[in-house]
């Protein structure tokens, strides 16, 4: 499985995609997915692409 | 990937904390909570939607389970979120509240932890004395690392302690605190927080049912007094300025503070810390770790005008102490219900410790997630 925080943004961005037309949860944001999309590219540049060393997908925030 | 309510500053994110006013007017530095979720790996996902500064003015937000109810307030989008599973972490606020009502009315775990054990700086006031940041999470094990990330001096298990293995593995003795406080649920909640916790004591939980508190509308005045008149402090800028972009209900909150004595505002406080007092008295002599009781009135409301009645969170957050809402079955309509757990103030590593006991225990065949 693809554990990658880039993987992990471009999941949450679908699941936001797709519910908050109705639940209406976030504030409307113009680019989440280009700007979460960045973040997560840095941050697995930061904790490497080794298994375990990702933090950002870990259990609590995948 | 965490939502962060829209009254914490997020660098690179407007703060609009569900008002007109214009994100300038309230802009801030980015809140050291947001640089220690990032320090530990966690990306911003969004900023959720706010009640009107954090009062009573709700947002667009709906809830998960049914469209057409309120997912309580002010923390609703972060929430809503957790709950339809667009973000499995979520930072909210508590004032009275804005925590644990959302959380049972949307079927999540909410921690409200003891105020100021997690810092509010770069986060917009309601009410300094009672505002506590707080976290949404599906369940306990999910929610309790970032709680040891967030909250100062956090004491994993087996250092000893408030927070200590010994403590922590010991069942709690579980408190049901009657009289007019609890008498504020209605029926469904009442009986079906009643069944939840004949099912803790089927599970070898010792539950012991005392009368508490017994000033309980004095409370709810006392803390009114407070909250409205810091309320109209914190918005002692902005309102000249911005004041006809408000809300009517953030106003009226304004204007009642306003009109608020200095010396009501002081006698409420001492009467605060009297309270306290008694609240850790109560549990030294009856022996109670842990007061449960409905984390709201009832399932969540229909229709999205009102966010609901924060009461059963009222008496412990007017003392400054950690929550924590449970997800515990559904009400007639199938909407969530929730079971409160308390604690006394600045143990909330003990609380975290105990909660998974008693979850496994209310979430039971009907989990609500």
């Amino acid at each position: 499985m693809d554990t990658s925080c880039v993987t992990a943004a471009a999941r949450t961005c679908d699941r936001i995609d797709a519910a908050d037309g109705e639940i209406q949860a976030f504030v409307p944001e113009r680019g989440r997915r280009e700007r979460l999309g960045r973040e997560a590219r840095a941050a697995d540049e930061r904790w490497g692409m080794r298994p375990g060393g990702r933090r950002c997908t870990g259990s609590w925030w995948a | 990937m965490v939502g962060v309510k829209d009254i914490v500053h997020v660098d690179g994110m407007p703060t609009c904390a569900g008002s007109d006013v214009p994100a300038e007017a309230l802009a801030g530095a980015e809140a050291s909570l947001v640089g220690r979720l990032r320090e530990a790996g966690a990306l911003v996902a969004g900023k959720t939607v706010t009640a009107e500064f954090a009062v009573t003015a709700p947002g667009p937000t709906r809830n998960p389970h049914h469209l057409g109810h309120t997912p309580g307030g002010s923390s609703s989008g972060s929430a809503a979120a957790v709950a339809a599973g667009m973000v499995p972490l979520a930072v909210g606020t508590q004032t009275i509240g804005s925590m644990i009502r959302p959380a049972a009315y949307c079927g999540v775990v909410g921690f409200k932890p003891t105020h100021g054990r997690i810092s509010s700086d770069g986060v917009i006031p309601n009410a300094p004395t009672f505002d506590t940041v707080g976290l949404f999470a599906p369940d306990v094990a999910s929610l309790a690392p970032a709680a040891a990330v967030l909250c100062d001096g956090w004491r994993p298990s087996g250092e000893g302690g408030e927070g200590g293995e010994t403590e922590e593995r010991r069942r709690p003795v579980l408190g049901v605190p009657l009289g007019p406080y609890l008498d504020r649920a209605d029926a469904e909640a009442r009986n079906s927080f009643e069944e939840r916790a004949e099912r803790l004591e089927d599970a070898g939980f010792t539950v012991r049912r005392v009368p508490f508190p017994d000033d309980f509308e004095r409370v709810v005045a006392e803390q009114r007094v407070i909250n409205r008149y810091e309320l109209a402090r914190t918005h002692a800028a902005w309102f000249p300025r911005h004041g006809e972009r408000y809300r009517a209900q953030t106003v009226e909150a304004i204007r009642e503070g306003q009109r608020l004595s200095h010396d009501a505002y002081a006698a409420a406080l001492r009467a605060r810390a009297a309270f306290r007092e008694r609240l850790v008295a109560a549990m030294d002599r009856d022996g109670i770790d842990l007061w449960i009781t409905p984390a709201a009135t009832g399932p969540a409301p229909y229709g999205l005008k009102s966010t609901g009645d924060s009461v059963m969170s009222l008496p412990w957050s007017y003392a400054g102490a950690p929550a924590l809402a449970l997800p515990a079955g559904r009400a007639a309509n199938s909407l969530p219900l929730g079971v409160q757990c308390v604690a006394r103030p600045g143990v909330d590593e003990r609380l975290l410790g105990w909660a998974p006991d008693v979850e496994s225990v209310l979430v039971g065949p009907s989990a609500p997630v």
